[in-house]
């Protein structure tokens, strides 16, 4: 898992959002500073296009600023800004499904290159080797095909390292319910190279 | 790790595994805070990742005749649901009566009874139809369903009664003017005389035929019970027309 959180970390968000309830947009830049990596990496996953991607982590931090007055605490910032972040992508892909013929993907294969692979990893090479690559390939489409409910949850289990309980937070569910998404979106990735098999 | 080739018969590889192989380093996008902050300082109420509001706006743009419809449709669907929000406010005392009623259906009863004002004045003002359609109801006992059938029709007689009221209103005037002529010259074109007094007596006899076509269509829509007692407030419809006639001038 690549990101948890830390207590002195959450502090800082909850004086952070106290600033910010003053009305002060300069009260949002140690929170990009801080959070948007964790947005990337979840958005990027979901969306796997680096366009939207860009826009959905700037607008999740539009939200978080008029939405100030929404955020309780108690509840933390993570759940908070994952659950807008997870709707905007949820909205996103609708988006897409409906004007396919605006597809960031379609345009950028015109040009030979896709962003995604740029974003996905500029540093490619022998991490990914040509014999993993498949395989990994799969797994992204795959990741691609799960439901909204379900790859939400895988998302920001496996790599957000967030817990049951603030997934249940974004994803609306029960914490059983949570750990039945995971479940079956694990499920499904492991027929990833079993198709080409069949 | 062991990745398969399509022949391979190795077991699949454990998604956990796969997915911790699925790295990325984003590099960091140093401008991302000052275009948020310029958005928030230019458009607080952006939203260009989710644009339902302008799409659906955009979709209609490009369907004028969907559009065209959904106003016809409001408009007419408000319009009957002011009228009958105005009735239900007034059915706790209707105020009208046969005589109020009768000027709402008959032109010609309207334009005697309002000539014989003095100064003459139009007695079914706008809020006549509703008083009047308040009073048959108590009177009728009608249900939802028949007095919302029974507005319906006479709101599309409205007009027409209008339009008929002011022919006759226009031609008694002509008429008038001539009888004053008469008195100060006797220069008088008879033939013209002669085609008003037509004209009068033609719209006499459409403006009575409607109301007995009104009278018709809502005989239909109540119970026969209730048709005896409508008809009962109306007086004998021939009887109707000749009341509504007595006031005319005769005939030269």
């Amino acid at each position: 898992m690549e990101h948890r959180l830390r207590p002195d970390s959450e502090m800082s968000d909850l004086e952070d959002m106290d600033c910010l309830q003053t009305g002060d947009p300069e009260a949002l830049r140690p929170l990009i500073e801080r959070w948007e990596p964790r947005l990337l990496s979840f958005v990027y996953r979901y969306t796997q296009d680096t366009h939207s991607t860009r826009d959905i982590v700037q607008e999740v931090f539009v939200r978080v600023y008029h939405r100030r007055s929404q955020f309780q605490a108690k509840h933390g910032f993570a759940p908070w800004v994952f659950t807008i972040a997870a709707n905007l992508c949820r909205n996103r892909a609708r988006w897409s499904k409906r004007h396919p013929e605006e597809s960031w993907d379609a345009s950028s294969e015109e040009g030979g290159s896709s962003h995604r692979e740029r974003l996905a990893d500029p540093h490619a090479g022998p991490r990914e080797t040509a014999e993993s690559e498949e395989a990994l390939t799969e797994l992204k489409s795959m990741v691609m095909e799960l439901p909204h409910d379900q790859k939400t949850a895988v998302l920001l289990h496996h790599y957000e390292g967030l817990a049951t309980p603030e997934i249940a937070t974004i994803v609306g569910c029960s914490r059983r319910g949570v750990e039945t998404r995971i479940y079956r979106a694990m499920k499904q990735l492991k027929r990833v190279g079993q198709r080409k098999l069949s | 790790m062991s990745v398969r080739s399509p022949m391979s018969t190795q077991p699949p590889e454990d998604p956990h595994n796969l997915l911790e192989k699925w790295e990325i380093k984003p590099p960091p996008d140093i401008h991302l805070a000052d275009r948020v902050i310029n958005q928030i300082r230019t458009s607080p109420a952006a939203s260009p990742a989710e644009p339902p509001l302008s799409s659906w706006l955009a979709w209609l743009v490009k369907r004028p005749v969907y559009v065209g419809g959904f106003a016809a449709v409001f408009l007419v669907t408000g319009g009957l649901i002011a009228l009958m929000a105005v009735l239900m406010l007034r059915e706790s005392n209707p105020t009208a009566s046969p005589v109020e009623y009768r000027l709402v259906i008959d032109p010609v009863y309207r334009l005697t009874q309002s000539a014989e004002l003095s100064p003459p004045r139009d007695l079914a003002d706008a809020d006549a139809m509703i008083e009047a359609l308040n009073w048959l109801k108590k009177e009728l006992r009608l249900d939802g369903d028949q007095f919302s059938k029974l507005v319906s029709l006479h709101g599309n007689f409205e007009a027409t009664f209008a339009g008929q009221f002011q022919d006759l209103q226009a031609s008694e005037a002509l008429m008038n003017d001539f009888d004053q002529l008469r008195f100060q010259s006797e220069l008088i074109d008879f033939i013209e005389v002669y085609r008003t007094l037509e004209n009068f007596k033609k719209q006499r006899v459409r403006a009575s035929e409607t109301t007995a076509d009104l009278v018709h269509q809502v005989s239909e829509i109540v119970t026969s019970e209730q048709r005896g007692r409508y008809l009962e407030l109306l007086g004998d419809l021939s009887q109707f027309r000749k009341e509504s006639t007595r006031g005319a001038p005769p005939a030269t």
